[in-house]
């Protein structure tokens, strides 16, 4: 299993797509960081601490529940935290040009959605390049056990995207912590942001990982690339888009939910109809509050991880039953 | 399939012949576990492929039509990649590249190869198991004449060697140069298995084709002496065996006679596949 998970990771590094990817990639945060330093604008550090200490105050009046109430907080939230992450002292000055680090986590979180897009276009071209090109029969002649060969190929897809993942969003944030060093501002950037910013990459390279299972798995039961390609697309862009429209309260199942929930760390609402609450000669009357329906970080993973494995199960039945022509 | 049954000798050069569709490359394939039969067994060194293939694979080296590689590799990447996969090391594969004449090129993409170059390519990832069992499915396609006179050359020494060779093939004339046993396939069905003599006494015609200039006065003569014989375009084919030549010679020469060529009806392997093979006219 080592050999062949050495030859599996060989072939996938050595991917013509792999190595695009990583290039434009590279093009792409080099150009970030470059935008980034040339259109930000510093904000004297004398307006910053007038606006820190503004904010402070305000602060000061959030915690002893001025303007919110505890049971409007969002869920999973502390007044504490809320007050925290509601006020901020960018909030006190015009920072429209300044480009600030501590914004770089909601940056991570928006580069995720390039990462999950990749790693699920490398997962399903890793396998459906292979049925193309006829290689997987060549394999099969020399790794017969069906199960082994696709559990290797996708834990190679899955160590690729990963380290492939982390790597990049370190290279974004040094280039971009670079930018807001010579150019911008570096306040607010301690230990829970570090922390923050850690756990939102971390997520970002599982999702992406995840992903790629699922790439891969589906390529792997329509054998080819195309398939995996057209029904992510089909699935994230049209499926998921009508089930929200039609039932909000849905998405808390839906794979681009969960996915960005995980993602973002906090615990995300879901938002059921209005009850009714009265039928006249109008017609029915909607009123009242909605079923808010809470979806936790640890459930959007574990079922965006149920997405992954019960493709991966199927992928798995279809390789193993049908005849390799 | 349609109740193929057939066993394979170990050691030596097996041809496995039969016109498109026959069903060789499925039975290859059924062999190497890539397809399952609806019924009945293959079994490769006494493994059931449907199970046991793991147990063995490390002694079948194969190719299944056209080999196919990492384009983008080389041919020795290609070639170390499979390798390691069975813990194979770079001797071995510099071994077999230089087997298969691809030393030279070793080093270039496989992209940029020719079909020959490919089809030796599969030969030499076939070969690099340093297999018990070949099973090579068209391993000649694309190759030019030289190369196809190396390849027999070098599946009759690994026959020789005490390996099992099973080869599929449409070039019979090579078949019948390099196999010491050979099976035909009609439709799903074998129609002819054995040694290649006795596939091709079984099909042969026991006679002599005669040729000389007054044909009619020929077969007047042979006739007279009791010959059967019959006109066939320029030759006489008589109904006998070729030790009976001088029975022809003698009933010619009285007559005065005399012969311009005598030689046995031989019958090659391509004739008897095809007669073995020949469709059913539809009723």
């Amino acid at each position: 299993m080592t050999a062949l998970l050495g030859t599996e990771l060989r072939r996938i590094t050595a991917r013509r797509l792999v190595r695009l990817s990583i290039i434009a990639a590279l093009l792409g945060i080099a150009a970030a960081g470059i935008i980034t330093a040339v259109h930000s604008r510093p904000v004297a550090p004398e307006v910053v601490a007038q606006a820190e200490r503004r904010a402070e105050r305000a602060r000061t009046d959030c915690r002893a529940g001025k303007g919110i109430q505890p049971g409007d907080l969002p869920p999973g939230q502390t007044l504490e935290e809320f007050c925290l992450e509601s006020i901020r002292p960018e909030y006190f000055y015009d920072a429209s040009r300044e480009f600030r680090l501590r914004g770089l986590p909601d940056i991570l979180r928006g580069t995720s959605f390039i990462l999950i897009v990749g790693g699920w276009l490398l997962g399903a071209s890793f396998v459906g390049a292979e049925w193309h090109a006829g290689t997987m029969t060549t394999l099969l002649t020399w790794e017969p056990r069906r199960l082994r060969v696709l559990a290797t190929k996708t834990l190679a897809a899955v160590v690729v995207v990963f380290a492939l993942a982390i790597v990049l969003q370190v290279l974004l944030s040094m280039v971009l912590a670079a930018a807001a060093g010579l150019r911008g501002s570096t306040a607010g950037t301690g230990g829970a942001w570090l922390r923050e910013l850690v756990g939102v990459g971390l997520r970002s390279g599982v999702v992406a990982s995840l992903a790629a299972v699922m790439g891969l798995a589906i390529a792997g039961i329509g054998r080819n690339t195309a398939a995996a390609l057209g029904i992510g697309f089909a699935y994230l862009a049209i499926g998921e888009g009508l089930l929200r429209g039609i039932r909000p309260a849905w998405g808390r199942w839906l794979l681009g939910d969960n996915a960005a929930t995980f993602i973002d760390g906090r615990a995300h609402s879901f938002y059921g109809p209005f009850h009714t609450v009265a039928s006249g000669p109008g017609g029915l009357v909607y009123g009242g509050r909605p079923t808010v329906f809470v979806r936790t970080v640890a459930e959007a993973v574990a079922i965006v991880v149920v997405y992954a494995a019960v493709l991966l199960v199927l992928a798995a039945l279809s390789f193993r039953a049908r005849d390799v022509t | 399939m349609n109740g193929l049954d057939l066993s394979v000798p170990e050691g030596g050069v097996f041809g496995f012949l039969g016109p498109n569709g026959a069903g060789k490359t499925t039975t290859i394939r059924c062999l190497l576990g890539l397809v399952r039969p609806s019924g009945g067994r293959c079994r490769l060194l006494g493994a059931d492929t449907a199970h046991e293939l793991p147990k063995v694979i490390p002694k079948v080296g194969s190719i299944v039509e056209s080999p196919a590689q990492f384009p983008r590799f080389s041919g020795r990447r290609n070639l170390q990649l499979l390798g390691r996969l069975h813990g194979i090391g770079r001797a071995a594969v510099d071994d077999v590249l230089e087997r298969v004449g691809l030393a030279d090129r070793a080093d270039d993409r496989v992209k940029n190869y020719s079909f020959g170059m490919k089809q030796r390519l599969g030969i030499a990832a076939a070969l690099l198991k340093d297999p018990e069992v070949l099973i090579l499915d068209e391993p000649a396609n694309g190759l030019d004449p030289a190369g196809i006179v190396e390849v027999r050359e070098l599946l009759r020494r690994l026959g020789a060697e005490g390996r099992t060779v099973f080869v599929s093939s449409h070039i019979l004339s090579e078949v019948q140069q390099m196999a010491d046993r050979v099976a035909i396939l009609s439709r799903g069905r074998l129609v002819a298995a054995g040694p290649v003599d006795e596939v091709l006494a079984a099909g042969r015609a026991q006679g002599l084709i005669v040729r000389l200039d007054d044909l009619g006065a020929g077969m007047q003569a042979l006739s007279a002496a009791g010959v059967a014989a019959r006109l066939d375009g320029d030759v006489i084919r008589v109904d006998l065996p070729a030790l009976a030549a001088a029975t022809v010679t003698r009933a010619l020469a009285d007559r005065g006679l005399y012969l311009t060529e005598l030689r046995p009806d031989e019958v090659d392997l391509e004739t008897v596949f095809l007669e073995l093979t020949r469709e059913e006219p539809a009723r």
